[in-house]
């Protein structure tokens, strides 16, 4: 009994426990469902905030039980974990009140909140699996758990989106499945560690290893997005705005990124990986992926579609860092994963406002959205700009450590992509700044909705503020130990130690 | 002290930040807004040049600190931001938009500051973004068809800009193994892909600096915006683009024989084409424009001597200080004094005032003895010397002589103006003060330079008859010139043979986009970079198209990850 072991239990359980209390309370009980969602949430960030300070000064949190015989489950927090883990359970607050704000008025918030937290419990699952089995447990935890949400408005469209999510995603957790009991036949069961543990068999099994690679890549591809397997991402984005937002920044999405980072890192390590030679085609494929999710995006009037191909095309700036061989590469692959939820939450959150409050759903109806929604718009152009990689904001860093990444590995075609990629950014977000601000007002929206007090409830306006502050603030401050650069910084040691 | 390297930048920011908010926060934020960048001319007027401050946790890792050129940088650059803030007090007083247009002027002044005080690469280029993206603000403030179209040009330009800049710092930064800017040139000079980053760095900048030929926003983007935004746009912000090359082009470290003269013929080309351009221009803000692409090729030329050699490169940095010390605040005053000669009226005395204080900005800018101009164009001529360019000092007093005729073109404009105005104005203290000064200092600048800082230039005191007549006869020459000329032309009826329109080769390019191209069939009418991706994807006989709706269709998942195992084992097999 000790807390190295329960933290990583209680993080999880503070949101598994949220979720039962969820489908335990009335439909009508809705203060106390707020109240219990948002303690719910402000606990597991405190608690991941405790194990953020433990690891910080060297505690090791590990839970660890054996389910079948020789098969562990463990739950260990490295500093890979940690990242993700902090990444989520400051968005998964952020969302809750978002949510609430969102949901206000509607039916069926029992299932929904009892599902998000679900949800969540999964994601924190992923983030602290130890090793393979553990992954997948949640891995598949989470597809199960995403559904109800994706299908929440209960229309003819969510259905079919969710029947595609469902299709894919199953398909893509039982690919998984098969890299990974092909992989325990070979070489027993297979924990994290950082460096990789398969080189003891890599004489033998060279052919074998690559495939299951490949097919654990493609298993992982399907939730990361990587092309041709992101049909699913943009029908998906029918489902309520705080479910994409969390969709799109931590839960699934960056699920199938993290999975990628852990096989290449911590199961088969970047420099077998190197020598088997998988790296290099892994990162033609995220470099097609960034470039192809930009081009769809351009011809995309929807706001959340074009949101939707926008998530494809920068989710494989982290896959494309992490298969750069160097510490540069690395610490631009990692860093993405925070940066891109910050930018993109915002990005949700803001098109969740248009829609909710001036039922604006399309580009095209955005002009002079700026002068009745200031805030919601401010916000969306700081996340729009960082997205492009425009300094000061996150996602330059992120692009800055690619670019010399990609130098460093001796990927220099990389460095073309990542421009003609900030270029397609640029050519679909600074159209739709350019309408919010720039233009006259003239939707239908402006004889709608009088402006009260504040452009829209406080619950919806707070959010996207914040994480537009957080990702600019963690480009404006990157040099500081604690910004998300820095975070990455343990992780890049531990790894390139050998 | 750090506090004033900190104000410098942050003043403009808080402020603008003001700007925006509502009620007293925002009348304040107004009221200051004028005098915004005191911090950095004060900062300007007593930074040691020594000293430096590092701030590691700062984006990723901030160094100040300032040399000669970026001391003199940030002298020009305080000192016109600092008289077009006033100037726009009010100019603007009128505008009920005017907190918008301050907001964006602001952000630009302080990104256009805040590069010149840092000397790592990274905040190099957050402050330099910072300013080419705020500046669009100012270029539309207008909204007008013409704003609008002139914003596309300059942001999509920019943009490609900024792309080639960010390309070419990967290789510096990757090759000097850290971001300090102070030996970033020879990183690019000692790297591997040594010229591809010269090229980067040529064209990145380049559109900053309007080289020919993508100058093509420069001639837009300067009529449409308020005036005192123009002035700090040619003052300072091409400048801005001139200090990149400064910082990162391979200078003074090894001959590049080849690229320098290049360049050398490439700004030679502009000052010509400028004036040319220029002269066939109706409109005094875009001859004023196109005057700067002319004279911001003499500033390349000087660029392109500066690759010659190290001894070269002594001279011609000289040069480029006092050249831009002398062009921003001639080049400021010439374009506030478009706003001023607007301010004049029916009175008399205004009137002549107007026009003196144009005419000695205008002396200026042709290099008359006495003014800053001539000790610019001395540096420069010395600078040439030592290129092996025994052509240079003919065509550069070609190039005064052509200057001269844009000028009294201008003059002429600006007058006949002026006797169309016989409205009554009140008196704005605030126009005409604060460009009588500048006027006034364009004056006296070239005896105060040495006082300030020690450059090895000519002892502007140590005046001859010779000297004064070298650099009086182009001008009068210019004079006589345009007066011939025009007499024939009106005597027997001659017209210009060719008309250039403003923004010259853009107006072929946009003709070309705009026009429905056969390529790949696409029908929709084309008007933007944008639609005419989205036209290539949206075509029937694309590819691409048919192939997403497949994908879409939830039953062909399975194919789909057989196919990228297959994909990918054949990737594996290459």
């Amino acid at each position: 009994m000790n807390w190295e072991f329960w933290l990583p239990l209680l993080v999880l359980a503070s949101s598994l426990v949220t979720a039962l209390a969820n489908f335990g309370l009335d439909e009508e009980r809705h203060a106390a469902r707020n109240i219990l969602n948002l303690t719910g949430a402000t606990v597991k960030l405190v608690l991941v905030g405790i194990i953020f300070w433990g690891e910080f000064h060297g505690r090791l949190y590990e839970a660890r039980w054996e389910f079948l015989p020789g098969l562990d489950l463990a739950l260990r927090v490295d500093p890979l974990a940690l990242l993700f883990a902090t990444l989520s359970a400051i968005l998964w607050l952020v969302t809750t009140i978002y949510a609430i704000g969102y949901l206000e008025e509607s039916p069926n918030r029992r299932r929904f909140f009892g599902f998000f937290s679900l949800c969540v419990t999964a994601t924190m699952g992923v983030a602290l699996a130890g090793n393979l089995i553990t992954f997948l447990v949640f891995y598949e935890l989470l597809t199960i758990a995403t559904y109800p949400l994706v299908v929440h408005e209960g229309t003819e469209e969510a259905l079919k989106a969710g029947r595609t999510y469902l299709l894919y995603t199953v398909g893509g957790g039982a690919l998984l499945l098969t890299g990974i009991v092909w992989l325990y036949g070979i070489s027993g069961p297979v924990e994290f560690v950082s460096g990789g543990v398969l080189g003891d068999v890599a004489g033998t099994y060279r052919y074998q290893l690559i495939a299951i690679f490949a097919i654990m890549i493609a298993g992982l591809g399907v939730k990361a997005a990587i092309v041709p397997l992101h049909g699913w991402l943009p029908q998906a984005m029918v489902a309520p705005a705080p479910v994409s937002a969390l969709l799109h920044a931590v839960a699934v999405v960056k699920a199938g990124a993290f999975g990628i980072v852990r096989v290449i890192y911590d199961v088969y390590g970047l420099s077998f990986s190197a020598s088997l030679g998988v790296l290099q085609p892994l990162s033609v494929l995220a470099a097609v992926t960034i470039i192809y999710g930009s081009l769809k995006a351009l011809s995309q009037d929807n706001l959340k579609r074009r949101l939707a191909y926008s998530t494809i095309s920068q989710l494989s700036y982290i896959v494309l860092g992490t298969t750069l061989f160097g510490p540069l590469g690395t610490a631009g692959g990692l860093v993405h994963l925070m940066h891109q939820g910050f930018m993109k939450i915002t990005l949700f959150f803001c098109a969740g406002n248009l829609a909710e409050t001036l039922g604006i759903h399309d580009v095209h109806e955005m002009n002079g959205v700026g002068r009745r929604m200031p805030w919601t718009m401010a916000s969306f152009t700081v996340a729009a700009l960082g997205m492009i990689g425009i300094p000061p904001v996150a996602g330059f860093v992120s692009k800055w450590y690619l670019g010399l990444g990609a130098i460093e590995a001796g990927q220099q075609w990389v460095i073309p992509v990542l421009i003609v990629s900030s270029l397609l950014n640029a050519a679909y977000f600074l159209p739709i700044v350019f309408r919010a601000w720039f233009r006259e007002p003239d939707g239908e929206w402006t004889e709608l909705q009088p402006r009260g007090r504040l452009e829209v409830g406080w619950m919806l306006l707070v959010p996207p503020v914040a994480t537009a502050l957080l990702a600019l603030l963690a480009g404006l401050f990157a040099g500081w130990d604690f910004s998300p650069l820095g975070l990455t910084q343990e992780i890049i040691e531990d790894l390139y130690a050998q | 002290m750090i506090a004033l390297w900190l104000a410098a930048f942050l003043v403009p920011i808080i402020v603008a930040l003001t700007v925006v908010s509502r009620g007293a926060l925002r009348s304040a934020g107004l009221w200051l807004a004028p005098w915004s960048a005191l911090p950095a001319l004060v900062l300007a007027l007593v930074a040691n040049v020594d000293s430096s401050y590092e701030f590691p946790w700062l984006v990723l890792g901030t160094r100040f600190g300032l040399d000669t050129a970026g001391q003199v940088f940030l002298l020009a650059a305080a000192l016109v931001w600092l008289v077009a803030g006033i100037f726009a007090r009010d100019y603007l007083a009128h505008d009920p938009e005017r907190h918008r247009f301050w907001f964006f002027f602001l952000l630009s002044m302080s990104g256009n500051l805040g590069l010149i005080v840092v000397e790592d690469v990274v905040s190099f280029y957050v402050f330099f973004s910072v300013m080419t993206f705020a500046a669009y603000g100012v270029v539309v403030h207008d909204r007008g068809q013409a704003a609008f179209r002139a914003g596309r040009v300059y942001l999509t330009m920019a943009i490609v800009g900024e792309m080639c800049i960010l390309a070419g710092m990967f290789f510096t930064v990757w090759g000097a193994g850290g971001t300090d800017l102070r030996i970033a040139s020879e990183a690019v000079a000692a790297s591997p892909q040594r010229d591809l980053v010269i090229a980067l760095f040529l064209v990145g900048f380049g559109v900053k600096v309007g080289v020919l030929p993508l100058h093509m926003w420069l001639p837009l983007a300067h009529p449409v915006a308020p005036t005192p935004a123009s002035a700090v746009l040619s003052g300072c912000m091409l400048k801005a683009g001139l200090l990149g090359w400064v910082r990162f082009l391979p200078l003074g470290i090894e001959p590049l024989v080849g690229w320098g003269e290049f360049i050398m013929v490439v700004g030679l080309l502009a000052a010509f084409f400028g004036v040319l351009a220029g002269l066939l221009q109706d409109d005094p803000k875009t001859l004023l424009a196109y005057s700067s692409v002319s004279q911001m090729g003499l500033l390349t030329l000087a660029i392109g001597v500066g690759f010659i050699g190290p001894e070269s490169w002594d001279l011609a940095l000289t040069a480029v200080i006092v050249y831009v010390l002398h062009h921003s605040l001639a080049k400021g005053a010439l374009f506030l004094g478009v706003g001023v000669a607007g301010a004049v009226g029916d009175s008399l005395w205004r009137r002549r005032v107007a026009l003196t204080g144009l005419a000695v900005a205008a002396l200026a800018l042709s290099g008359a003895p006495l003014t800053s101009g001539a000790l610019a164009k001395t540096a420069l001529k010395d600078a040439t010397h030592t290129a092996h360019a025994p052509w240079a000092d003919l065509l550069l007093t070609l190039s005064a002589i052509a200057t001269t005729l844009l000028m009294v073109r201008f003059l002429l404009l600006i007058r006949v103006q002026l006797a169309d105005d016989d409205s009554s104005k009140p008196f704005q203290l605030w126009i005409w003060l604060p460009w009588t000064g500048l006027v006034a200092l364009i004056g006296s600048i070239a005896l105060l330079l040495p006082w300030y800082v020690d450059l090895e230039i000519a002892d502007p005191t140590a005046v001859t008859l010779a000297k004064i007549w070298s650099g009086l006869w182009p001008v009068l020459a210019g004079v006589v010139l345009f007066g011939g000329v025009g007499y024939l032309a009106r005597r027997y009826n001659v017209q210009a043979p060719l008309r250039i329109p403003a923004g010259d080769l853009i107006v072929p390019i946009e003709a070309m986009l705009a026009r429905k191209p056969d390529l790949a069939g696409i029908r929709s009418e084309v008007q933007s970079p944008r639609r005419f991706v989205v036209g290539i994807f949206q075509n029937r006989k694309w590819p691409l198209r048919r192939i997403e709706s497949v994908m879409a269709q939830w039953g062909n998942a399975g194919i789909l990850l057989m196919s990228l195992l297959i994909a990918f084992l054949l990737l594996l097999a290459v």
